[in-house]
């Protein structure tokens, strides 16, 4: 919402052009370029530092600084910066792509597609700018043509991290569990530091069973986990996997963690109440799921009958037998939504 | 001479690299299908639209119905589609007489066993205590109770028992059963779950055309299970209303009996396909009270249900409290519930170790037995995905090769599937399992069913180092098979096993009556206490091991 009012600067941005200094900056903004690709941020800032100043009008120094912004979470001052830029060089493929990009990070979907195909009009085969567009396809639930537009922004350019990412993720979502991994090792070989891809990594090393190098994924990832390719549910995924493993006291530190750093989601709280429950502690089983009864839950991650359960279970191991009827009765009378009709 | 010996070393040492290259486990099968003389092929009468009766049938017996001290084999048979009549004898169930040599012979017609319909599954027990064990035969509209007159013949009196399976005047379609002194009388019960309300008419299409999919059951409704209380005449009450049964409709797969809270009456898990599980507690033979949530078994500990399929309800860790195994589908896991003790189970599959090789397959018949006579009880699980045409959706196997966990103690598995021999590597739409010792060998075989397929007849050759027990008992003032009675057993070196009389074992299947044992090294059990359900106990001491061990009720 915040960046809405942005597009109407375009008018009133004042853009002095190009100019032979700008031409000088050639060799050093791709450097740049090459570090903020591969999430380098704070050396990044440390070269445009020490080219700013005079040089800011620059085109090239403006992307990159709107990228900066944007790998900062400074979204308002990003959006400014590359509405400015576009409005200088308004057949950038690059600057329509990484514009898009941002849009997409904070909801603005329509635009962020727009960017995307006014990027592909220009350039049929700009890695980037298929990349966001097959995002954006699997997220309208066009998983087929999600993936073929992955699969070509792949073979253009297999050093090109996120979009072999992204199709990851498209295998994750389709079960495609060694398909998957393929994808996140080819990340983790381009961007050893991006811990969104080791979570993936971990999740579906998981989901095959192989639980040692799920483990070993996931804390990699861990110590990796910071700077814009970070991952907010590293602790969370790792917790509960360590819970599955019956690793309790370690799980809890993971669990109590995630709690912290992610408090109104739901799963997490759900999660650490299981640990405790297992471990006994069936009060504060009951704490953690009341808590996580009375978030929302939108995208019904974990079910209401799931919490139900949950303290259905709780109340009954504590003799609490009233309160565990209560649950009980809630637990068995509501549903859980149907699942697919096929079996595939 | 070196350079003569190097052909012989190399030769050793490529011998030992191979034998190094699986190394083996201490659970080892073998086929004995070739030489069995078994013929019985499983067919489901399959049609291009993949109705979801075409995916669960496939229910096996293991049971000695002429009482010559050998396991005999029954299959359960489809049936044409969408007739649902069994219009060649390729459909008939069929019986196969243990001929004590590896062999059997077909019997079938002689027995008067071949059946009507669509059937699924089987339940065994002596219903009528008059020492020959009974069939009962569930399916798709027709259940039916086969008495055995005891001169190898078979006579169909479903009618005159009152067990023609309707509910509110509908016919119901049943998937397994299991026979059980609930009210501990003496006489056998018999407990029937139902799956869904199916019809041709009604059946719903998955899938695309061409490519059809068996449809989950959240196409269809529910149905009650049943209970049917033996009145010792020949005839049963449908007891289920009264006896706190019906009023809980789920999609009634495998079931499952043991006194979990040993209270002296028995339990009834019923493994729900798609919906919560339940756990009818036994409130002193006279009503059930459905409690798989507060339990803990109605879910995984994820608090979600699973596709159910097959159950086993016995001891896995040796402290005397039965557990339960579940199979269900892929990316489910097999629940693995752990009996805490005071009603409470929690779900242990990861920390059991059955997790990660359950994730990617899907399971039926499934039994909890000491496979290599150690004293742990191993488990068994029959896979295969349920869609024939699954895999045209993706990565997807159809066929699947079976699984074995072996119990490392205190109630630990190893997936040792892969190193348990070339038998347990074939790939086939298993279905129904069930679990015996058909050669006498105190070594615990298994019979399974496949889909479009032979039988898998899967003989025990694991080492015979350990020693063993089967207990067989027959009842006095308890029902004559000694169902519901409960064993436990302690070795020379002091170590404590429990198990249970039950026939009703995994996925719509039967399994020998007789209760198995591993003794490690102890060539002798130092006490045998023996809980029967009319509420005696019987100790035996200084018991000599591998022997097939005859107790009555005193």
């Amino acid at each position: 919402m915040r960046l809405v009012p942005l597009f109407f600067l375009l008018t009133r941005i004042i853009y002095a052009g190009p100019d032979a200094f700008c031409t000088q900056l050639g060799s050093q903004m791709r450097s740049v370029k090459t570090l903020l690709d591969q999430s380098r941020t704070t050396e990044a800032q440390a070269l445009l530092s020490a080219a700013s100043g005079a040089t800011s009008h620059c085109p090239d120094m403006l992307l990159a600084l709107a990228r900066l912004r944007a790998a900062e979470n400074k979204m308002d001052e990003s959006g400014k910066l590359f509405t400015q830029f576009l409005e200088a060089e308004p057949t950038s493929q690059d600057g329509l792509f990484y514009f898009g990009a941002m849009l997409l990070r904070i909801g603005y979907y329509p635009q962020a597609e727009s960017l995307a195909d006014r990027a592909l009009t220009i350039n049929a085969s700009h890695v980037g700018a298929l990349t966001l567009k097959g995002r954006l396809l699997l997220m309208r639930g066009q998983a087929a043509e999600s993936q073929q537009t992955l699969e070509r922004a792949v073979a253009l350019d297999p050093k090109f991290a996120e979009a072999h990412f992204q199709l990851g993720t498209l295998f994750d979502r389709r079960k495609q569990y060694e398909s998957a991994i393929r994808e996140f090792e080819a990340v983790i070989s381009l961007t050893p530091s991006d811990a969104r891809a080791y979570d993936y990594l971990g999740l579906n090393w998981e989901r095959l069973g192989n639980t040692a190098r799920a483990g070993k994924a996931f804390q990699v990832g861990l110590a990796c986990n910071s700077g814009p390719l970070s991952d907010s549910f590293l602790d969370f995924n790792y917790g509960r996997f360590l819970l599955k493993q019956d690793r309790l006291r370690e799980s809890r530190e993971y669990l109590s963690r995630a709690v912290i750093s992610t408090p109104q989601v739901r799963a997490v709280l759900y999660e650490r109440a299981k640990l405790l429950l297992r471990m006994g502690d069936f009060k504060e089983a009951v704490q953690d799921a009341q808590r996580a009864r009375d978030l929302p839950d939108p995208s019904h991650v974990i079910l209401d009958s799931q919490i139900y359960s949950l303290l259905a279970v709780s109340f009954s191991r504590l003799g609490s037998l009233e309160e565990a009827a209560k649950f009980n009765k809630l637990a068995a009378e509501t549903g859980v939504p149907p699942r697919s009709a096929d079996r595939k | 001479m070196r350079l003569a010996l190097m052909p012989v070393l190399l030769t050793l040492l490529w011998g030992a690299w191979k034998s190094t290259d699986r190394p083996a486990s201490p659970i080892r099968f073998e086929s004995g299908l070739a030489a069995s003389g078994i013929g019985f092929v499983l067919r489901n009468g399959t049609v291009p639209d993949k109705p979801i009766i075409d995916t669960t049938l496939g229910g096996v017996a293991l049971f000695d119905f002429d009482n010559d001290g050998f396991l005999d084999i029954f299959f359960t048979n489809g049936a044409a589609i969408p007739s649902l009549v069994k219009d060649d004898p390729a459909f008939w169930n069929r019986l196969y007489r243990n001929n004590h040599d590896g062999t059997f012979s077909d019997v079938t017609g002689h027995a008067g066993l071949a059946g009507e319909g669509y059937s699924m599954g089987v339940a065994t027990g002596d219903f009528d205590n008059d020492g020959y064990m009974d069939l009962f035969v569930t399916g798709v509209n027709r259940n039916t109770l086969f008495h055995n007159n005891g001169d190898g013949t078979f006579t169909d009196i479903t009618k005159r028992a009152g067990l023609l399976g309707s509910a509110s005047g509908k016919k119901t379609w049943s998937v397994s059963a299991a026979w059980v002194d609930y009210d501990r009388d003496g006489k056998l019960d018999l407990f029937v779950s139902s799956y869904v309300d199916w019809s041709m008419e009604t059946n719903s299409l998955c899938g695309e055309e061409g490519r059809r999919l068996s449809c989950a059951p959240v196409s269809y409704r529910g149905l009650p299970n049943f209970l049917y209380r033996n009145n010792g005449d020949g005839t049963f009450t449908d007891v289920s209303e009264i006896a706190g049964i019906a009023g809980h409709v789920g999609k009634g797969m495998g079931v499952a009996v043991a006194d979990y809270n040993g209270d002296g009456y028995p339990d009834i898990f019923v493994a729900n396909d798609n919906e919560r599980n339940f756990l009818f507690k036994n409130e002193g033979g006279k009503r059930f009270q459905e409690v798989g949530i507060a339990s803990g078994v109605a879910f995984t500990e994820d608090g979600v249900p699973v596709s159910s399929m097959g159950a086993d309800f016995r001891d896995l860790n040796n402290d005397g409290r039965p557990d339960l195994i579940v199979t269900a589908l892929e990316g489910e896991t097999f629940p693995l519930f752990l009996n805490l003790g005071k009603g409470f189970f929690s779900e242990s599959s990861y920390q059991a170790g059955v997790g990660p090789g359950s994730l990617r397959k899907s399971g039926w018949g499934v039994g909890a037995y000491d496979f290599d006579n150690d004293g742990n009880k191993d488990i068994f699980t029959a896979n295969s995905h349920v869609s024939e045409n699954a895999p045209l959706y993706g990565s997807h196997l159809y066929k699947q090769s079976n699984s074995v966990w072996r119990n490392q103690g205190a109630g630990k598995f190893q997936d040792v599937s892969t190193l348990a021999g070339a038998a347990l590597r074939v790939l086939a739409a298993h279905r129904g399992a069930a679990f015996g010792d058909m050669d006498n060998d105190g070594r615990i075989d298994i019979v399974v069913s496949s889909i479009g397929e032979r039988p898998e007849i899967l003989l025990n050759r694991s080492s015979r180092a350990n020693h063993w027990l089967l207990v067989q008992t027959k009842g006095k003032s308890s029902n004559r098979d000694g169902i519901g009675a409960t064993i436990k057993v302690t070795s020379q070196d002091g170590i404590v096993q429990y198990n249970h009389v039950v026939t009703s074992v995994g996925y719509a299947s039967a399994s020998d009556k007789r209760v198995h044992f591993g003794l490690g090294k102890n060539t002798r059990v130092r006490e045998i206490e023996v809980s029967w359900p009319s509420g005696k106990t019987q100790r035996l001491s200084g018991i000599p091991a591998d022997q097939i061990l005859d107790l009555k009720e005193p």
